[in-house]
């Protein structure tokens, strides 16, 4: 039913429009700016920068090889470390199933490059494993014997597949929850085993799911830095890197940002077409399936299996973390710690807060006034999340460092002195790209808060003579205080995590913790920044007991 | 809500002419027309999509049509995109399907929040005036969540009437509360219109809530309205044959096409109008005896159906065995002494309706 009110020219609500219409062109403004800058150079070409032309000859095919086994690496690990536990915590009833379900999200509060460091550290020809091994079969070099080598493709991949599995294994376990009874009596009452059941109902009805889940595992894999760079490992987001910070040429990061881009995009149709296919009906309906108790041995079995995935995936980081700090307690106290985790915290303050103001403002206007032009500028304000960290970072260098020029030469031209880097030197241009990154994520969840309280309330409203402001501020705002928060968090979490966008966007002498983590783990000296390291994973904890209330309340 | 229903002045309360809504290529309503009179209850009622909701929206001021004129006790507050009164100013009261209680207030404050107007004490007098009128005074602090669905209904119209609306709309009123609840809740709620001369238009479905509550009907079906008279009349005397049959106002026939049908039934009517309409034939007129002979009339079934028996009769278009058949409902007090699959004979004691096409 429409709820559209006759359009009489309210200021108010033209000053409205007319703001989210230029935020969104500021949201969107890095890929312009991207597509600008590599269509420039390939229209007139720097004759002195051929970084581009140099890598395409060389290494670029390469490093698209390396990004692809890499994408196609974590997707198998993730989903072997997620699909058979979300199926066992969804639909078993077993000893312990409850911890084990919130067990099963946590390596997600490890970020990957911490794990890469921390086992690299141990499968060492140094480390404990190889030392014990050698002491124990008497081996005396390198020759003696065959050992992995974590500091590979599928190492790299492993990594990254450890802590991205809980994306899918949320998504899949929810879903597969939420199958319904009569469909499995259905398919028992015409003579199916629960494993024909398993492969013929409920993982085709899961598929959505698990494409969403394994498009989100794919890009964030794609996007990642800390972890390919540390295992040197040459993918298109190194090069990015390289191109700009080693080479200095921004044209050739352009470049290959819009390569990547082409992934994403690519990755992105694949996901929706895969949907389309088969229209997916919602399988809410009814009663929900009753869990199956699970036998003895199948419950060992499932602990064995999960167990291990949470031990590697998290306890065995977390108490390497926890050692390495009361190792070398002396260098983790020291006070650049706390100065770090401060400057972090505020900076994901403010673009936490940001991105939930925006969030709010795209959502109430998108309710108030559904149109197609609100519904846009919604969706393209979410975009952000798509892109890398990486060419996110270089699509906001491009603009704001000619925004720069052009206010210093203003400044000057008025007589007064240069004030320097204004905007792309300093935290302006990280909080920029925190807000552009994660404004998906608070648009999600305020979105979601939307979806779920009845249009009608707002007619209700209307008809008890409220304003919009007045049902916006007494009716929308007391009813989403939840949403707002975890928006909130969510957001704070994901920007003090944040690592690539972050070492190329930090201003000169500035540090959050994620670059100060990462600059010791490059020097292989993570032992003395563990308690940063720490202090990153018990904040990413925060949205699992978030997560864990929740559910509880329901 | 004055309280002189003895002087009862015949004011109209609302006036719709010719409103036209559509979204997109889809036409929602169609030059709808009708009025009420003050201290009326009118019922419109339709199947499920022919745009009932949307008319109630569109008297509420919350859709907009492209056409048309509304005026609310002789003010005009729609005129073909030159006057578009806000809802909020046009003091009509909503209750929704779902009823739309604000989930976090209590329901002191859920009444109170049409009531900025008043100062605090005149606001909670308000309220306790409202609770009192549905009869659920000791729930003020309560949330929504913690009441029962009758109650949440009452509190709906509690909150709906403590403005004191020129008129009251109600989405669907009674469809999620069930049985006997049900028909004490109308039987309420109607007396309390009744009582404070309160002009009310509601929507359903169920003609059973059209019968038990309204004073009028207004059959609507695909954006405009086919009848608009009192429920008796509209179920009885059915003006077309769309009405008659979702109604289910009783058998129906055409002359054209079952002559032979029609000549079966011993019945007083005037057999020479034209064929361009049908006879509409009460299933509790209908009077069954057992037949001997081949009458191409069978019974082919009967249930119990609380007040008495319903039958259901084959009648072939002709009496050759192959012929198609239709069949007609029947009713009667006591159950029958004709078994399944028996010929019987068929007389209607009254006169058919007659409905012109």
């Amino acid at each position: 039913m429409n709820l559209k009110h006759t359009a009489s020219p309210h200021n108010a609500g033209f000053i409205m429009s007319a703001s989210t219409a230029i935020i969104c062109f500021i949201m969107l403004m890095p890929i312009i700016a991207l597509l600008f800058e590599s269509l420039l150079s390939l229209v007139t070409p720097d004759e002195n920068d051929n970084t581009f032309s140099n890598l395409a000859e060389s290494v670029l095919f390469e490093y698209i090889k390396n990004s692809l086994a890499i994408v196609s690496g974590t997707l198998i690990f993730a989903c072997l470390f997620s699909i058979a536990p979300a199926w066992w915590c969804a639909r078993y009833e077993f000893a312990g199933r409850r911890y084990l379900q919130w067990m099963m999200i946590f390596p997600l509060a490890i970020p990957a490059y911490i794990s890469a460091y921390i086992y690299t550290d141990a499968l060492d020809y140094a480390g404990p494993i190889q030392s014990s091994l050698r002491t124990l079969f008497a081996w005396q070099s390198p020759n003696d014997y065959w050992f992995i080598d974590i500091r590979s493709r599928w190492g790299a991949s492993l990594m990254l597949g450890l802590a991205l599995s809980p994306y899918i294994f949320l998504l899949l376990r929810n879903t597969f929850a939420q199958g319904s009874k009569s469909l499995t009596q259905a398919a028992q009452l015409m003579g199916a085993s629960p494993r024909k059941i398993f492969w013929t109902i409920h993982l085709p009805l899961a598929r959505p799911a698990l494409a969403i889940g394994c498009t989100l595992v794919a890009m964030e894999s794609l996007a990642d830095y800390g972890t390919v760079q540390l295992f040197a490992i040459n993918t298109l987001t190194t090069a990015i890197y390289d191109s700009w910070l080693v080479y200095g040429s921004l044209a050739s990061a352009a470049k290959i940002s819009c390569l990547t881009l082409l992934f994403v995009i690519t990755l992105t149709v694949l996901e929706k077409s895969s949907r389309k296919k088969k229209r997916h009906f919602d399988s809410r309906t009814g009663k929900t399936d009753d869990k199956i108790i699970a036998k003895n041995s199948k419950t060992c079995f499932i602990w064995l299996y999960c167990g291990l995935i949470f031990c590697l995936g998290f306890l065995i980081p977390f108490i390497t973390l926890i050692s390495y700090c009361s190792d070398y307690w002396f260098e983790n106290i020291n006070g650049n710690v706390w100065q770090h985790a401060e400057s972090t915290f505020m900076l994901a303050t403010s673009a936490a807060f940001i991105a939930t103001l925006l969030a709010i403002l795209f959502n109430s206007q998108q309710r108030f006034t559904p149109n197609i032009k609100n519904q846009t500028q919604l969706s393209l304000s979410s975009l952000g999340y798509a892109i890398p960290g990486t060419v996110l970072a270089i699509g906001i260098l491009i603009p704001l460092g000619q925004l720069d020029v052009w206010v210093n030469a203003l400044i000057q031209w008025l007589g007064f002195e240069k004030v320097g880097l204004i905007f792309s030197g300093t935290s302006f241009a990280l909080i920029l790209a925190f807000v552009i990154r994660f404004s998906a994520i608070s648009n999600g969840s305020i979105q979601a808060a939307y979806q779920q309280m009845p249009t009608n309330l707002d007619a209700a409203s209307t008809m008890l003579k409220a304003s919009r402001f007045k049902t916006f501020r007494k009716i929308h705002l007391p009813i989403m205080r939840p949403a707002l928060i975890s928006a909130f968090l969510l957001v704070f979490i994901e920007c003090v995590k944040e690592l690539p966008a972050s070492l190329l966007l930090r201003p000169f002498d500035f540090e959050t913790l994620a670059t100060y983590v990462y600059q010791f783990a490059s020097d292989e000296q993570l032992e003395h920044a563990a308690s940063s390291a720490l202090l990153i994973v018990v904040v990413s904890l925060l949205p699992i007991l978030l997560l864990t209330r929740n559910q509880k309340m329901q | 809500m004055s309280n002189n229903n003895h002087a009862k002045k015949n004011i109209t309360a609302l006036e719709l002419f010719n409103i036209q809504l559509a979204i997109g290529e889809q036409k929602i309503l169609q030059a709808l027309t009708f009025e009420l009179s003050e201290g009326e209850i009118l019922c419109l009622l339709g199947p499920s999509g022919c745009g009932k909701t949307t008319a109630l929206k569109t008297i509420a001021g919350l859709s907009t049509p492209q056409q048309g004129q509304i005026s609310l006790f002789g003010n005009t507050v729609f005129s073909d995109n030159k006057i578009n009164q806000i809802p909020e100013q046009r003091s009509i009261g909503f209750i929704f399907q779902d009823y739309a209680l604000f989930p976090h207030m209590t329901v002191g404050q859920n009444i109170a929040y049409g009531l900025s107007a008043l100062n605090k004490q005149k606001k909670q007098l308000r309220i306790k005036e409202s609770l009192a009128l549905v009869e659920l005074t000791d729930l003020e602090h309560r949330y929504p969540h913690e009441l029962s669905g009758g109650q949440q209904q009452r509190i709906a119209v509690a909150r709906a009437l403590a403005p004191k609306p020129k008129l009251l709309l109600m989405d669907e009123p009674f469809s999620n509360i069930d049985g006997q609840v049900k028909r004490r809740m109308m039987a309420d709620l109607r007396r309390l219109l009744k009582k404070h001369n309160i002009s009310c238009i509601f929507v359903t479905h169920a003609k059973e809530e059209a019968f038990a509550f309204a004073d009028k009907t207004a059959v609507m079906i695909d954006g405009h309205i086919q009848q608009l008279d009192i429920p008796a009349k509209v179920f009885n005397q059915p003006n077309t044959l769309t009405v008659a049959e979702f109604m289910e106002s009783g058998n129906l026939a055409t002359l054209n096409h079952s002559q032979q049908v029609l000549d079966r039934i011993p019945a007083k009517w005037p057999r020479d109008m034209d064929n361009s309409g049908y006879w509409l034939f009460k299933p509790q007129h209908l009077i069954l005896s057992h037949s001997l002979l081949n009458t191409g009339i069978e019974l082919t079934d009967s249930t119990y159906i609380g007040r008495g028996y319903q039958h259901e009769i084959a009648i072939r278009l002709t009496k050759s065995s192959h012929a198609p058949t239709t069949i007609w409902k029947a009713e009667t007090e006591a159950p029958l002494d004709i078994a399944i699959g028996e010929n019987i004979a068929l007389e209607y004691a009254h006169q058919p309706h007659w409905i012109q096409e």
